[in-house]
């Protein structure tokens, strides 16, 4: 079991990685936005394998609020965007 | 080393082989709709993959709780969240443009995207262009931004 999480951690290091080089790299701010939601998606899967590890369900209240920022943070982001549409 | 141990270990790398594929097709994918449609189909198929190999690993009622509620929130907010990105830049205008066009090349792979960019860039220069997003947008063009008939002065 110990090969299955730390195999699955190095996959999450890769996506968290490339999520990173986007939110880094990405011309606008819309392309941000989706890196970042990728890489809060990874953040709860690291979250909810970290209590696959401990046996504990007190780190999954974190999930729950890294889940539901990710979500108030990329719509929040789309809806407050000025559209330049004339 | 139990049946269930397996099939939840198989779940775990299930769930971080997607995620780590959404995060390859973010940085890899040439437009904003390829990448919003290719991150956010990992967002829940590979949360609910994943809980469900936690919940096999852990298995307390309390966790399970906690697992289905993480997944009923994923599966509710990823696509609102990915149709308000996208809503927001069909508004701005700037939906079919390659914004890094040196990722994958799309010579050939889809041709109608660089005619309609070069359309587009060809025809509205005033129009928003993708790196003008968080750049300076004032157009030396029409430096007020509301056209020519404020510039041209008295009657």
């Amino acid at each position: 079991m110990t090969v299955v999480y730390y195999s699955a951690g190095a996959l999450f290091g890769v996506g968290a990685i490339c999520a990173v080089l986007r939110l880094l790299r990405g011309p606008s701010i819309l392309d941000r936005a989706v890196a970042l939601d990728v890489l809060l998606s990874v953040v709860v899967g690291v979250v909810v394998l970290l209590a696959a590890v401990d046996g504990s369900a007190t780190t999954l209240v974190i999930a729950v609020v890294v889940a539901l920022l990710g979500f108030i943070s990329s719509s929040g982001l789309a809806k407050l965007l000025p559209s330049e549409r004339q | 080393m139990r049946l269930i141990d397996v099939i939840a270990g198989t779940l775990l790398i299930l769930g971080a082989l997607l995620s780590m594929m959404a995060g390859i097709a973010v940085l890899r994918f040439p437009d904003l709709m390829a990448r919003t449609h290719a991150a956010t189909k990992p967002q829940v198929l590979g949360t609910i993959v994943l809980m469900t190999g936690v919940g096999l690993r852990i298995g307390s009622a309390s966790v399970i709780g906690l697992l289905i509620l993480i997944v009923v929130l994923q599966c509710f907010t990823a696509p609102i969240s990915a149709h308000l990105v996208v809503r927001a830049a069909y508004r701005r205008d700037v939906l079919g443009q390659v914004t890094d066009p040196n990722d994958i090349t799309h010579k050939g792979v889809s041709p109608g995207v660089s005619v309609t960019s070069a359309e587009r860039r060809s025809h509205g220069a005033s129009r928003a262009s993708a790196d003008e997003i968080d750049g300076p947008p004032i157009d030396p063009a029409d430096a007020t931004g509301y056209g020519p008939s404020v510039v041209s002065g008295p009657e």
